[in-house]
């Protein structure tokens, strides 16, 4: 060890300290209950700045940083050499060695624990990459993107962490979308099965919102599985959801997510309205139907204001027989207008209401006017009616504010 | 029960991992093996790497089945190599994941053959092969045994 700069001072004050204290009771300068608290003083800082400065050299941290760089560009630069099984099992012995570590300063450096077990998460990703890589796996890739949804939503019900439900909401995106391509009737059940636990068993709205909407992207995969050939299926989809207030029926805020993909589904048939593969096949009236009563039925059985708002989707069906658009595009209006009013005058925040309005707007003036104007002033009237819309809100939030007080 | 659950995340992982190496494994095992006649664009040149690209002309869709993601079965030929016995666009047990367009199957992980050093001098220069491929249960598949047709 680096023995004068350490080692000295110890000495120095042991000697010093005691000696001096006793010199000056000797001489009468000091009372000894004074004496013995200056010496114990004296120690305490001793040994306070002894663990303050219990720290490598800086040496050995370069010879470390070194050691560390030459051993991955080592592995890196021999990585097509190592035997197959020898790199897989070096990616475990990394993730596993985080999650330890992770462990061990728990207690000593909590700040880190996190950090520590998202780096072992993604050392796990990243052995699976490695497998899917060196064994040309690429048919199993859906199935591996819900394992690693099923392992991120494990990490959010075990450690706690809100991170990890980034993560998971993420890994869930990726593997809805994934799905698409074509996913089998247990991979179905099993992504079911995951993105319920994590809508049971956490508490958090953030959370239950993700998972409600892994459900609602699972069901809309169902639809494709079994080759339903219709257009209604995200309609469907969300009355299936309905079950889960049956079940759920505290009021909670996760619950509006119903109202958000109910806005998204009515911006998406009044955008696709008018194209051929919407247009060109229109439901049965027997379908139709049955949808429009399972809405309505939806918002008796429930009776929540809320709700009711979801269920006039009834009218999407029926509208989608006039393939002009124009009929589905004034209720959408209707609908958008009559909800903002109803938020203003109940005295409810008005800021989604006035999103959802404002994109109404401008996706009936983007499908009706962009074909039939010069684009500059498309561009330029859009940005009118944005403007003007804006300050009708300013205006009216004025005005309100003005009664209030 | 805190001591058990600390060690619940990383245990199921390596578990995991092991799980896949092992169903990689199982292929050769368990998998019923099948010939495949392929043929790649240009003679086979060790100088431009160890990979070569196989296409499969025996592989074709039917008109009933919708293009894009499809999963296919095997059966041996009267001629002795193999050709597609089921082909379907949900997956179904002991279907392999293939892409259908063009009015022909391409499998990914039978696209690209590594070939291994005792190899390269029986497949030097040539252009048309037959390749032997394990096809397990579960839709994983191993090539081997590249030889010059």
């Amino acid at each position: 060890m680096n023995a004068p700069a350490d080692f000295f001072p110890k000495g120095m004050i042991q000697v010093s300290i005691d000696k001096k204290v006793r010199e000056w009771q000797e001489a009468g300068l000091l009372d000894e209950a004074t004496g013995k608290r200056l010496v114990d003083y004296e120690y305490e800082q001793r040994a306070a700045s002894e663990r303050q400065n219990h720290k490598p050299p800086v040496l050995i941290i370069v010879g470390s940083i070194l050691l560390a760089l030459s051993l991955f560009s080592f592995v890196a630069a021999n990585w097509q050499v190592i035997p197959d099984l020898l790199k897989i099992g070096l990616f475990l012995l990394f993730m596993v060695g985080c999650y330890a570590l992770a462990e061990r300063v728990r207690l000593k450096a909590p700040k880190y624990v996190t950090l520590l077990r998202v780096l072992g998460f993604a050392f796990f990703v990243a052995t699976m990459a490695v497998i899917f890589t060196t064994y040309h796996l690429s048919g199993q890739v859906t199935l591996l993107f819900w394992i690693i949804l099923a392992m991120a939503i494990l990490h959010r019900l075990l450690y706690k962490h809100v991170f990890f439900t980034i993560i998971a909401a993420i890994a869930a995106f990726v593997a809805v979308t994934s799905s698409f391509d074509g996913i089998g009737f247990i991979l179905i059940v099993f992504g079911l099965i995951v993105s319920w636990a994590w809508f049971h068993f956490t508490e958090e709205t953030f959370d239950r919102t993700f998972a409600w909407l892994t459900v609602y992207g699972l069901l809309n995969l169902i639809g494709q599985y079994a080759d339903y050939e219709g257009r209604l299926w995200p309609l469907w989809s969300l009355v299936i959801l309905h079950v889960f207030l049956l079940f759920y029926r505290e009021r909670a805020a996760w619950q509006a997510t119903y109202l958000f993909v109910a806005a998204v589904l009515s911006i998406g048939y009044l955008i696709h309205v008018t194209e051929r593969w919407l247009s060109q096949r229109p439901p049965s009236i027997f379908e139709a139907t049955l949808l429009s009563i399972a809405f309505v039925a939806v918002y008796l059985i429930h009776r929540r204001s809320d709700l009711l708002w979801v269920s006039f989707l009834a009218i999407v069906p029926f509208a989608l027989f006039e393939d002009t658009g124009v009929l589905l595009a004034i209720i959408i209006e209707v609908i958008a207008l009559s909800y903002l009013i109803r938020q203003d005058m109940t005295r409810q925040p008005t800021t989604f209401a006035f999103i959802y309005f404002l994109v109404v707007q401008l996706t009936i003036y983007f499908i009706y006017v962009w074909d039939r104007l010069d684009i500059s002033l498309f561009f330029f009237i859009g940005a009118l009616i944005v403007f003007a819309l804006s300050l009708a809100l300013w205006w009216r939030n004025r005005t309100k504010g003005d009664v209030t007080t | 029960m805190r001591r058990i659950s600390k060690w619940t995340i990383p245990v199921i992982q390596v578990f995991i991992a092991i799980l896949f190496v092992i169903l990689v494994y199982a292929v050769s095992w368990v998998g019923e093996t099948y010939t495949f006649e392929g043929t790649s664009y240009e003679p086979y040149d060790p100088y431009f790497g160890d990979s070569i690209y196989l296409e499969y002309d025996a592989l074709k869709g039917r008109h009933d089945v919708d293009t894009g993601t499809v999963y296919v079965s095997f059966q041996q030929g009267d001629d002795g190599f193999a050709t597609i016995d089921r082909i379907e666009s949900n997956p179904f047990f002991g279907g392999v994941r293939a892409n259908y367009f063009d009015r022909v199957v391409y499998i990914e992980e039978m696209n690209v053959y590594r070939v291994s050093q005792d190899e390269v001098e029986a497949v030097e220069g040539e252009q048309s092969f037959t390749v032997q491929v394990d096809i397990a249960p579960w839709g994983m598949l191993r090539m081997y045994d590249l030889k010059s047709k």
